[in-house]
């Protein structure tokens, strides 16, 4: 499936002001393309993906949906950084929401779940409740219900933000091998150049809030890649060029915020 | 070092106690006001021996399950609704929170009048104050509910009876689990009121007997079975609780207790 955004306006109340998140943002995905949204904090990158994933409506713009003929199903799913399991289910349950929903008997739906739970080592934990896991295990978790779905886009916000260096690579990598199989395509928000580089075939950078793209960069690295990417010539030349506009619109968002403070 | 904790514990009502009998026994407490506590135990073993104990606690007993049952679920149930439907709420939670604020037993006169001096007026009382407590606080327990959790379910295609039974129910558990213990509390002091004031039977009924007929010994002995049961459906619904929700950090628990 392809998301087409066009002009797409939202803002949201915020105490007694309404605040404007995203003004006249326009782009598209491709079909099957791992798209990324590089911006700085506060630039409306969450926003966004709740008003794709229809948790919230645009106030102006459109957002159309063009299914392809591989798409299983129409679904759009959201990975958040936090409240992303419920903590009353067990590890099993959390991973088999998604096939619950849709009516997969009990004994498929954990079948399936526990192939790729066990496939992103958390094998022997499925009874084991989201206090008792580690954020890198929870956001497996959170990733395997997204997948276990196959659903026709995936959302997914700063999934591996609050994990630390070593856990991040790790799940990054796991990240790209279940993506690479099933190519479905993604929109992908961080804050993080090598992460974004390293995942995507594509990358917008946002300007600060009210948040639209301010450049566009391919990235042609072939696939499967590997975290050894990250050191080549090549990689550090293409975050060169990103982290340069990336700073720019930072330093944008900081000055605005001053000047708001005046 | 678990047993050291219960020594502790214990150490000072143990010590209460047998000055008590000591004083008592060589005459310096009055025998009348506080007999001694062997002689309290001797009565409360010799009621229970002859089934006057059972047949008190069973009535309060009954009162009590009654009202909570006849109470509680549907107090839970407007809870609930008032927490699902916004109009619901906006009709219904004012005249629930007031009722809250009025102490019970003013309305147990009132409720003779309508419902007779038996036992029906009694569970009614009772009834309302668990279905208040039930209400307000599945109520709030509803409205606590995470959105993110909601819109998470919601992304996930979660239809409205999904939504109640893998969201809602699940999440408000534990605040309705509080809600019961406190209404179960409340209940226990307003039916022994009652019972002081207007029954036949139950531990209420004893305990004023026994202050009428001033024996003490027996006054002593409903204290003791009042505190006891009011212990008993407190940790009875604790130890329910750790078994039903397990998902709650235990390591929190372990925490708290430090």
């Amino acid at each position: 499936m392809r998301l087409l955004c066009e002009d797409l306006s939202v803002s949201f109340a915020s105490g007694r002001r309404s605040a404007c998140a995203l003004r006249h943002l326009s782009f598209e995905t491709r079909e099957g393309e791992f798209l990324t949204l590089l911006g700085p904090s506060g630039c409306g990158k969450t926003t966004l993906l709740r008003t794709l994933a229809g948790a919230l409506h645009p106030e102006a713009g459109s957002i159309a949906r063009v299914a392809a003929p591989s798409d299983r199903n129409q679904d759009v799913l959201l990975v958040r950084q936090e409240h992303s399991l419920f903590p009353w289910m067990n590890t099993m349950d959390n991973a088999a929401f998604g096939l619950e929903m849709r009516g997969v008997p009990r004994r498929a739906r954990e079948r399936r779940a526990l192939e790729l739970l066990t496939r992103l080592g958390l094998g022997g934990r499925e009874h084991l409740y989201p206090y008792q896991l580690s954020l890198g295990m929870k956001q497996r978790v959170a990733v395997a219900r997204c997948f276990l779905v196959d659903p026709a886009v995936i959302l997914m916000d700063e999934p591996f933000a609050a994990l630390d260096c070593q856990t991040r690579l790790v799940l990054q990598q796991e990240l790209l091998d279940l993506w690479e199989q099933s190519r479905k395509t993604v929109i992908f928000v961080t804050h993080d150049v090598d992460e974004a580089i390293l995942l995507s075939d594509r990358i917008l950078v946002l300007s600060a809030q009210p948040g639209h793209v301010i450049a566009e960069f391919r990235v042609s690295f072939l696939r499967p890649r590997i975290a050894g990417l990250t050191l080549t010539q090549d990689f550090l030349f293409l975050k060169q060029r990103i982290a340069t506009q990336f700073a720019l619109c930072a330093n944008q968002a900081e000055a605005q915020e001053e000047a708001e403070h005046r | 070092m678990k047993y050291g904790k219960l020594f502790s514990a214990l150490s000072i009502p143990v010590a209460i106690l047998v000055v008590w009998q000591v004083l008592s026994r060589a005459g310096v407490l009055s025998p009348l006001l506080f007999p001694a506590p062997t002689e309290v135990l001797a009565t409360g073993l010799s009621m229970l021996s002859s089934g006057e104990l059972m047949r008190q606690v069973g009535a309060t007993l009954r009162r009590l399950l009654m009202g909570a049952l006849v109470g509680g679920v549907p107090g839970l149930a407007c809870g609930l609704l008032m927490g699902a439907f916004r109009p619901v709420r906006d009709h219904l939670k004012p005249i629930v929170s007031a009722l809250n604020s009025t102490p019970k037993m003013a309305l147990l006169p009132m409720l003779m009048l309508f419902a007779g001096v038996g036992e029906v007026s009694r569970v009614i009382a009772i009834a309302i104050t668990c279905f208040i407590v039930l209400a307000l606080h599945s109520l709030d327990a509803v409205l606590g509910v995470d959105p993110a959790h909601v819109e998470l379910a919601r992304n996930y295609g979660a239809g409205r009876f999904a939504m109640l039974r893998r969201v809602y129910l699940p999440a408000s558990l534990p605040t309705i689990f509080t809600a019961m213990r406190l209404a179960l509390g409340r209940a226990l002091v307003l039916t022994i009121s009652i019972e002081m004031l207007s029954a036949p039977d139950g531990i209420g009924s004893t305990l004023w007997i026994a202050w009428q007929t001033f024996s003490t010994d027996k006054l002593y002995v409903g204290v003791i079975v009042a505190a006891t049961l009011g212990a008993l459906c407190h940790s009875g619904l604790e130890w329910l609780e750790g078994h039903l929700i397990l998902w709650r950090g235990h390591a929190e628990t372990v925490q708290c207790r430090n």
